[in-house]
């Protein structure tokens, strides 16, 4: 199943890399309910905010917000949007509020959509009249072929559509076209000629309601005469749809007669506007489309309008091309976010329509480790079909990238976790099944991660060793044969399990993974629970209990008070896709693979040299195998 | 790891890249902000220039740009009013153009990526934090508004994108320049 395609995950992937097949990618949940009355009970999940409802919760974490006041993940789902600003996005032009709804949420200036295409149409002045037309063609390139004077008129330069030869709609001046198009009534006088009539229905009603509607007027929060006539009528709506008053029966039964009596003068069903044509009409003209005989008859698709064109008409009008309208260009927004639950705004972006600033901008990426995978160059492993999906049955080696955004160093923790629906039941979506995943130290203890530091102190050696030592932990200790076992292992591991390495502020951690029979056809995914703690500033942040804030900036004041901070932990599911896997016809001919790894990377290795691998197969099968078990008992099933 | 045999790309001390095989037309007329690279057959034409006595720029690139193999980037030629000029170039910062695109634009803002084989027509004007899919053929005289992703042909805005795009556009150039190394020699 498709989850959410990334527009941001090609830009790694099609410009920059050379690789050409879909990378492997990390999506992040964002929980959409509020917490259950009884969370133990409703998943094994350790927390409600790791409860998973619909798999359309997983996003790419560059669409997704933070709240710091609710201390949660935040996404399109679960926040609140309004208008900031409306602009036109051809001339960029910022169009007040107010007067949005008088030019009908569109640009009142030169922009207009060509009917045909869909692209913006040009203002285009006449050539000016002279005996030009009758010079022959190197005359055009004359510095007068490209003056021009008024009328002037609207011109597709993909289409080659023109309003004055389509239309014959010409204009005198070069500005303010969309004022006098209004003004020339865009759906031929349509729309105003029924306002007119609907008004003049609702004068008599608005006079015959008058002492209710003062009564009503501490009621209505407008002070506009016809809301609260509109109130009024509201009021005496209930007595008019059940014939019972309580307000006054004479008021009822003559409003029930007025309303009853109204006609509209052009109603919504039948055809109005220009060129309009009745039922009638359509049907004849369909079915002469194209002249010709009999069967070489070709039918004149071009000449009738899409649909897509004529679907934003308030009535019904001509179904004929040539028809069509050119229409302004509808204004686009700029929104301003806030968290649907506090309020709090997450998303303000700068007020003048020609900035791409944002006042306030908290997006999930300032807070959360983010998480990149990468197929492994390691060349002992698996490698993809030419479709670039993954075979089943074989082992694959991945690069799990950590890049922390804080400012101070974070510790992960990360465990390979099942995710069913939530209640319960295994369905349809039932992700980690079929895939076993090693991931090494960063599923026991916790990987640290630098923190981010802006430009200088890139080339920090002694500090990247530090933490790689802290990184891979203490594995001394215990007997001496366990030691060296683990040490051949971790020899063995070293280049595709567990940390890699760790610069800056990005961690690198490999891991493996098997991939099932029954995942043939299917989508690789699992899910991954990532914990990590974080010191947080107690000094700045705000005083909240259950719910702290994560410094983002450095403060003056957490320099001076290291003894203030406290460790804060904060979890959220990812899911790690990994691709799809080849269908059953391609992996069948993959009789002798067994989930031990060793064997396969001794089949599969040859290229590699048959040194390496056979190795590793002689000594370590035994150990390998039974870590193997070990390790599958502990890290699929929590 | 994208590397690229030393010899063939000449680095200036603003730390562009410009390979040998690129045709670079006018180059006095053309700016380079610095870590730019340009690939090999892209075809610059600085020599496209509004005819006059004094220094015109006609190409003006900014920093962290990457121009594909096989591009074109020529400025856009009108006649107003009588008089033939050409219309000289602005490729802001961080922008990324695909392989095999042509492009005759006016201007071009910030943290813009360019798909494959793009054709973008005369005086379009693209503002910052806009992403064109590859294969898109953009009409002359569009204006794209920020944040938008364009695609198709003719291209129509299909969908907006995140506020982070201008993080993550940056930080892609920036690491695309910085891994962009010359093979180890032997």
């Amino acid at each position: 199943m498709l989850l959410h395609p990334d527009p941001m995950s090609s830009i790694s992937s099609s410009i920059h890399a050379h690789d050409a097949r879909r990378a492997p990618t990390v999506l992040f949940h964002s929980p959409v309910y509020p917490p259950a009355p009884n969370p133990a009970a409703a998943s094994s999940l350790p927390s409600f905010r790791l409860r998973v409802t619909s798999p359309k919760e997983f996003h790419p974490i560059s669409a997704l917000y933070f709240c710091e006041e609710c201390d949660a993940i935040r996404c399109a789902r679960t926040v609140t949007c309004e208008v900031s600003c409306y602009y036109c996005p051809n001339c960029l032009f910022e169009v007040p509020g107010a007067s949005v709804r008088a030019q009908r949420n569109r640009c009142a200036r030169n922009c207009f959509l060509c009917p045909c295409c869909t692209n913006t149409l040009l203002v285009h002045p006449t050539d000016p009249p002279s005996s030009l037309a009758n010079l022959p063609l190197p005359s055009l390139t004359a510095p007068q072929a490209s003056q021009g004077e008024p009328p002037y008129y609207l011109s597709c330069p993909v289409c080659r559509w023109d309003s004055r030869s389509a239309l014959g709609l010409d204009f005198e001046k070069p500005t303010g076209l969309g004022a006098a198009f209004t003004k020339r009534d865009e759906d031929g006088g349509v729309a105003g000629a029924q306002f007119e009539q609907l008004k003049d229905a609702l004068e008599g009603f608005l006079k015959a309601g008058t002492p209710a509607a003062s009564g009503a007027a501490a009621a209505a929060p407008h002070g506009s005469r016809v809301t609260q006539a509109a109130y009024a009528a509201l009021s005496r709506g209930s007595a008019i749809g059940h014939g019972a008053s309580a307000l006054g029966g004479r008021h009822a039964a003559q409003a029930k007669e007025d309303l009853e009596g109204f006609r509209p003068l052009h109603p919504s069903h039948a055809p109005a506007g220009p060129g309009a044509m009745s039922d009638k009409e359509r049907v004849e003209w369909v079915r002469n489309l194209g002249a010709g005989e009999g069967e070489g008859a070709l039918l004149d698709f071009e000449s009738v309008a899409s649909v897509g064109s004529r679907m934003q008409n308030s009535w019904v009008g001509s179904l004929r091309a040539r028809d069509l309208q050119p229409t302004r260009i509808p204004l686009r927004t700029k929104l301003t976010k806030r968290c649907s639950t506090c309020r709090h705004i997450l998303i303000k972006p700068d007020p003048k329509a020609q900035s791409t600033k944002f006042k306030i901008k908290l997006t999930a990426s300032m807070y959360l480790p983010s998480l990149t995978v990468s197929p492994s160059p390691h060349p002992a492993f698996a490698r993809l079909t030419p479709a670039g999906e993954l075979r089943a049955g074989r082992t694959y080696a991945f690069e799990l990238a950590l890049a922390n955004p804080l400012y101070d160093p974070i510790g992960v923790k990360l465990e390979v976790v099942r995710v069913a629906r939530a209640d319960g039941e295994a369905e349809d979506w039932d992700w980690g099944r079929g895939l076993e995943v090693r991931m090494g130290k960063g599923a026991r203890e916790k990987v640290q991660v630098g923190a981010f530091a802006e430009v200088w102190d890139l080339e920090e050696d002694e500090e990247d060793e530090y933490l790689l030592d802290l990184a891979e932990g203490a594995v001394e200790g215990g007997s001496t044969a366990a030691a060296a076992r683990r040490k051949r292992r971790a020899a063995r591991e070293g280049s595709t399990v567990g940390v890699l390495e760790a610069k800056g502020n990005v961690t690198r951690l490999g891991f493996e993974v098997d991939v099932g029979r029954e995942l043939a056809g299917q989508e690789a995914a699992f899910p991954l629970l990532v914990t990590y703690t974080y010191r947080e500033d107690t000094a700045s942040a705000p005083p909240s209990p259950t719910a702290p804030a994560p410094t983002s900036k450095p403060s003056a004041a957490a320099g001076a008070d290291e003894s203030d901070d406290t460790l804060k932990e904060f979890a959220f599911l990812t899911l790690v896709q990994l691709g799809a896997v080849a269908g059953r016809e391609q992996s069948g001919g993959d009789t002798g693979s067994q989930r031990g790894s060793m064997r396969i990377a001794s089949g599969s290795g040859a290229p590699g040299g048959p040194g390496a691998p056979g190795d590793r197969s002689s000594v370590d099968s035994s150990v390998g195998r039974a870590a193997l078990r070990k390790e599958r008992g502990v890290s699929v099933m929590f | 790891m994208p590397t690229y045999n030393a010899a063939d790309y000449i680095e200036t001390d603003t730390g562009n890249k410009v390979s040998r095989k690129s045709n670079i037309c006018g180059a006095v007329n053309i700016i380079l902000g610095g870590k730019t690279i340009i690939k090999p057959s892209a075809i610059i034409r600085g020599d496209l220039r509004r005819a006059g006595p004094q220094q015109a720029i006609a190409v003006s690139i900014g920093k962290y740009c990457m121009i594909g193999e096989g591009c074109v980037v020529r400025p856009a030629y009108k006649t107003y009013k009588g008089t033939f000029s050409y219309y000289p170039i602005k490729i802001s910062d961080h922008v990324s153009i695909g392989a095999g695109s042509v492009i005759e634009a006016a201007a071009i803002g910030n943290h813009v990526e360019i798909g494959k084989n793009v054709i973008i027509g005369r005086f379009v004007v693209i503002k910052d934090c806009v992403k064109i899919a590859d294969n898109a053929v953009i009409a002359p005289n569009t204006v794209i508004p920020s944040f938008s992703h364009f695609a198709g042909s003719p291209a129509h805005h299909i969908e907006d994108l995140p506020e982070v795009t201008q993080d993550l556009v940056e930080a892609a150039s920036k690491s695309y320049y910085q891994s962009f190394r010359p093979a180890a020699a032997g």
